[in-house]
């Protein structure tokens, strides 16, 4: 068994040194790079945010608590994912970074963030009761991780090795929900509370930049970025 | 002829009880079979021996094999949607796996991995208890036949990462030590709040728990140590703990065992224990 | 007799009671989805995996079956691990007996109403059962493979309503030598068993108890208390057949000169689709997966007036199509009976016989389509016989009598799985018979036709609290009106259509 392992091993690492030099990202140290900034808006007021019916677990999570998939302020909204469609080469980025990703009170802490392919997602359980967290990729929404978390502040880390959103859960909670963005490259951003965002030292040259929302969906607008300077991107959601 | 008629009635009918009380004891003889069983893998020729090599002759014949034993439930494209598929479980969990999503409840790899063959080997011999017939009745040179096939289902076998859950460590005997140390495992790591305080699947996390497709696929009765469908043995339910099920609720706890395997040992006889 | 009807509502109570306390004892024990009927326990599965809802196969039981009870795809030798002697390749394995054998306990109470009932009553009157026995009915089966692609099944049935003459029959038994060309190619059944079997709508496996006739086949024409509630297309359709002559000038009511020869009942399954043939099967898959052939004889006994062995040749081929959560399949077959059977006509009190025997075609056409939630199926069956030879005989001995040549049955059945507990079933029979039209064109007497169609519907409501114990209540409906028999025959109501209709009530366990 173990010799067939280290064999599978040495196959598996070649295969993936092939395939980790077609389509990557390039780290190089970018001088005089642009900034990619604006403002992620929606037309009109905010959807309602549904309320969320608590089956369990009451004295952790609490009672009347509302979803927070339509959060925002002053007309812009908050947790949109905006991120360079394709980049070859750019800023360089921590590959060892952990991303927080916390359980508490019954809900995502935070309920969207980006990574970059290969980081971790740091999983932790704040609340004193047992949490799964339960980790989907792909389109088919394929089970990527399903960690249980029985003990309160103890980090588990997992590499994220998927691209696109990532949907995590909880199968002992039905209503948590939260989104981990994974790209190739380091040029992603959430919104903040006002919908404002902002994207550096990034090369200069034209890009294609996907700005995705859980429920408002995802489209894509094209940007010019010159070298030194600030491309304004904003764009507003109408439902 | 009315004695005669009501004789015959009263001994079809002690005939009919004593089939049911057979019946039921052929359960309880088959718990003990399984318990005397501790290899993880029931069968009693290796499976490494009459391997054949996995290249395309092979896995052709694989699929010739799988078109007449196995299509019936897991269909012709694997989806496990064949023609009996729906009848199992109806409206709840387990459907037939698809083969084709990569998803697989019976590893020895980490959560959200794809199985070894010798996982997949293993499922085909033993069969899934209740859904899914074991086929020792094809040698095994055709069962790793029928695997390479199944791995055809998936590009990601090919070339994949398999990071694969190693047995540390193995049964320990079964004593009120152990089994006590596996009682505070199961209360430290709150397997009770999906498997209850007894283990009896009833806890309070129990009712709403669904498998990946949306089919309510509540938690074991722990009880019922002969209805484990990863197996009876310790090293089954080790793999289970370890690996969770993929496409259900179960969760792996790999990473909370970590450097503290025993741990696992004393909760596989605090488990064991419930159904005596 | 005459005081049943206060008898009935305690009976009634007795037999809920006596069910109650068995399915509690049975559901009790059956926790376990695998602690079932014996191909189930032994490959510790559900009773799912091979049954829509008990006793119908879906497809994955149908080619277990096909196969001698080995998986398919394999030949498997029926046990997972017993081996006696001869070790894993050769040997022959014996498993625990609750692995092989099983039983199945039937009982129904039965009401139907008649259009007419001449006379006192007497035992062919009766349509109701009340009598409410549990079990009615036990069959006591043995069924595995005992080695490597050598299968058996035996069965035995006991009717515990029958009277003193038939107590515990051997009803299906055969010895099975599977794929003898090669994988799934060439198994061999030899001994007693249904033709049909692989057919697309097989005699045996229907959701419900038979309701058998009343009737006395001595007589002749045959006196029919109450024909049976089964599928009208698997019946001989024929009126004034029998199975053999008796001394010339004999009356039928001389027991001490009478031979064997009784009356073909019209309305009762025959041939191909008799439930239990002694005979020979072939059957193997061609042309790929797809493609299902059986071939096979029947033996059986002419209808001469010096009866010999007679052999019966039949041929079924089906084709097969599995799909996502479905599958169809089509089914056609060619039954050829030679001599099978003797026109019989009532001359006032003496039989009088046809020249010689007449050959018997059938040839049926049957589809099931099963999809999801959906099981729907049903057959078209043609019969046909010779034309009867009266010729030379005067108007008085038959030779002015007029026969129907041609005979058609459909039987179409819709069932619907509810959920995991209830089904729902419409069913729907015609009849076109075939026969004895008039004894004697000529006479005044005869002044309608004796062979009448027939046409029922029924409604189906069956309930399992566990997939082995079903619980069942059916109604079926006569669709046709009142059509009388010929004055020279009485003139009372045809048995096609003096069932008007029929309530049973009843329940199907098998352990």
């Amino acid at each position: 068994m173990k010799i067939k392992n280290s064999i599978k091993w040495a196959g598996v690492a070649s295969a993936l040194l092939l395939a980790s030099t077609a389509g990557a990202y390039e780290q190089i140290d970018v001088t005089n790079g642009g900034t990619i900034s604006g403002k992620i808006s929606f037309k009109g007021a905010l959807p309602a945010n549904p309320a969320l019916v608590i089956t369990k677990d009451k004295e952790t999570c609490g009672t009347g608590v509302t979803a927070d998939y339509y959060l925002g302020s002053g007309g812009g909204i908050q947790n949109v994912v905006v991120a360079i469609e394709s980049i070859d080469k750019g800023k360089k980025f921590k590959k060892r970074a952990i991303i927080p990703f916390d359980n508490k009170k019954c809900m995502f802490v935070p309920h969207v963030v980006t990574a970059v392919k290969g980081q971790k997602l740091g999983i932790n359980n704040s609340d004193p009761v047992l949490h799964n967290t339960h980790l989907y990729s792909g389109k088919k929404l394929k089970t990527m991780y399903n960690i249980a978390l029985p003990l309160m502040n103890k980090v588990i880390k997992k590499p994220l090795r998927k691209l696109g959103p990532v949907v995590v859960k909880c199968d002992a909670h039905e209503w948590m929900l939260g989104y981990v963005y994974v790209s190739k490259h380091p040029y992603s951003t959430v919104t903040a509370n006002n919908g404002s965002f902002s994207i550096g030292d990034v090369p200069a040259g034209n890009y294609k930049v996907k700005i995705w929302h859980e429920k408002l969906g995802e489209v894509s607008q094209d940007v010019t970025v010159a070298a030194g300077g600030t491309a304004k991107l904003n764009y507003s959601f109408s439902k | 002829m009315n004695k005669q008629k009501s004789f015959l009635q009263s001994l079809s009918v002690a005939v009919a009880l004593t089939m049911v009380a057979g019946s039921s004891s052929g359960v309880i003889a088959a718990e003990k079979k399984a318990k005397a069983k501790t290899a993880p893998l029931a069968i009693t020729v290796s499976p490494y021996k009459g391997r054949p090599k996995e290249n395309a002759k092979n896995i052709a014949a694989g699929k010739r094999i799988y078109d007449n034993a196995c299509i019936y439930c897991h269909g012709t494209t694997g989806k496990g949607d064949g023609p009996v598929a729906f009848y199992l479980s109806r409206d709840t969990a387990p459907r037939p796996r698809d083969l084709t999503s990569g998803i697989f409840k019976f590893r020895s790899t980490g959560s959200g991995e794809l199985p070894m063959d010798e996982d997949i080997f293993r499922t085909i011999t033993r069969g899934v208890k209740g859904y899914m017939p074991g086929f020792q009745g094809l040698s095994v040179s055709d069962r790793w036949k029928v695997v390479y096939y199944v791995k055809s289902f998936n590009p990601d076998f090919k070339g994949g990462e398999f990071e694969t859950i190693k047995m540390v460590g193995g049964p320990v005997q079964s004593n009120g030590v152990s089994i006590n140390k596996g009682y505070k495992v199961y209360q430290k790591f709150k397997c009770w709040e999906c498997h209850g305080g007894g283990g009896l699947g009833n806890g309070k996390k129990a009712p709403d728990l669904k498998d990946d497709w949306g089919f309510p696929l509540p938690p074991r009765d722990l009880s019922r140590l002969s209805s484990f469908k990863n197996g009876t043995a310790p090293e089954d339910m080790y793999r289970t703990i370890m690996a969770g099920f993929d496409g259900g609720a179960m969760p792996s706890y790999a990473d909370f065992f970590e450097g503290e395997e025993k741990n696992v040992w004393h909760l596989i006889n605090y488990i064991r224990s419930l159904s005596e | 007799m005459l005081h049943y009807r206060e008898d009935i509502k305690s009976t009634v109570v007795k037999f809920l009671a006596a069910l109650f306390l068995l399915t509690a004892f049975a559901a009790v024990n059956v926790k376990d989805a695998s602690a079932v009927p014996a191909f189930a326990r032994k490959y510790e599965m559900s009773c799912n995996v091979c049954h829509t809802r008990q006793p119908r196969l879906n497809a994955y039981g149908q080619r277990f079956m096909e196969n001698g009870y080995q998986l398919p795809g394999t030949a498997d030798g029926g046990s997972k691990e017993k081996y006696l002697f001869g070790g894993e390749t050769n040997g022959v394995t014996l498993d625990d007996i609750s692995n092989f054998m099983a039983l199945r306990l039937r009982a129904d109470v039965q009401q139907g109403s008649l259009r007419s009932r001449s006379g006192a009553p007497t035992e062919m009157n009766v349509t109701e059962d009340p009598d409410i026995v549990f079990p009615r009915t036990v069959n006591i089966f043995f069924a595995g493979a005992a080695a490597k692609d050598i299968s058996f099944f035996f069965e035995m049935e006991y009717d515990t309503q029958d009277p003193a003459e038939s107590a515990v029959a051997f009803e299906r038994s055969m010895l099975m030598f599977d794929n003898m060309f090669g994988a799934q190619n060439g198994t061999l059944k030899i001994g007693q068993f249904d033709p049909s079997s692989l057919y697309s709508f097989p005699t045996h496996r229907q959701m419900l108890n038979p309701v058998k006739p009343i009737a006395e086949t001595n007589e002749f024409p045959p006196a029919i208390g109450r024909i049976p509630v089964l599928p009208l297309a698997f019946a001989s359709k024929m009126f004034g057949l029998s199975t053999g002559a008796r001394n010339a000038g004999t009356t039928a009511s001389d027991p001490d000169t009478l031979k064997e020869g009784f009356a073909i009942l019209p309305f009762e399954p025959y041939l191909f689709n008799a439930p239990v043939q002694k005979g020979v099967s072939l059957h193997g898959r061609i042309a790929g997966n797809k493609l299902l052939y059986q071939v096979g004889l029947v033996q059986n006994n002419t209808a001469e007036t010096v009866s010999k062995t007679r052999w019966d040749t039949y041929a079924m081929l089906r084709y097969d199509w599995l799909g996502e959560f479905s599958n169809f399949q089509v089914s056609g077959f060619y039954y050829n009976a030679p001599k099978a059977a003797m026109p019989t006509l009532n001359m006032g009190g003496t039989l009088r016989y046809a020249n010689s025997a007449v050959d018997w075609n059938r040839y049926g056409l049957a589809a099931r389509w099963q999809a999801k939630s959906w099981d729907i199926y049903g057959t078209v069956i043609v019969d046909q016989i010779d034309e009867p030879d009266y010729s030379g005989k005067t108007a008085m001995m038959g030779g002015a009598s007029t026969w129907e040549k041609n005979a058609m049955g459909i039987s179409l059945e819709a069932d619907y799985l509810l959920d995991d507990k209830w089904l729902l079933g419409v069913r729907y029979d015609q009849m076109s018979s075939g026969g004895l039209l008039r004894g004697n064109t000529g006479a005044a007497n005869w002044d309608r036709d004796l062979a009448q169609d027939a046409a029922f519907l029924g409604l189906i409501a069956k309930y399992y609290p566990s997939p082995n114990i079903g619980l069942y209540a059916r109604y079926h409906h006569n669709l046709k009106t009142s059509v009388k028999l010929p004055t020279v025959l009485g003139g009372d109501e045809n048995p096609a259509t003096n069932l008007t209709s029929m309530v049973t009530v009843g329940v199907d366990m098998a352990f």
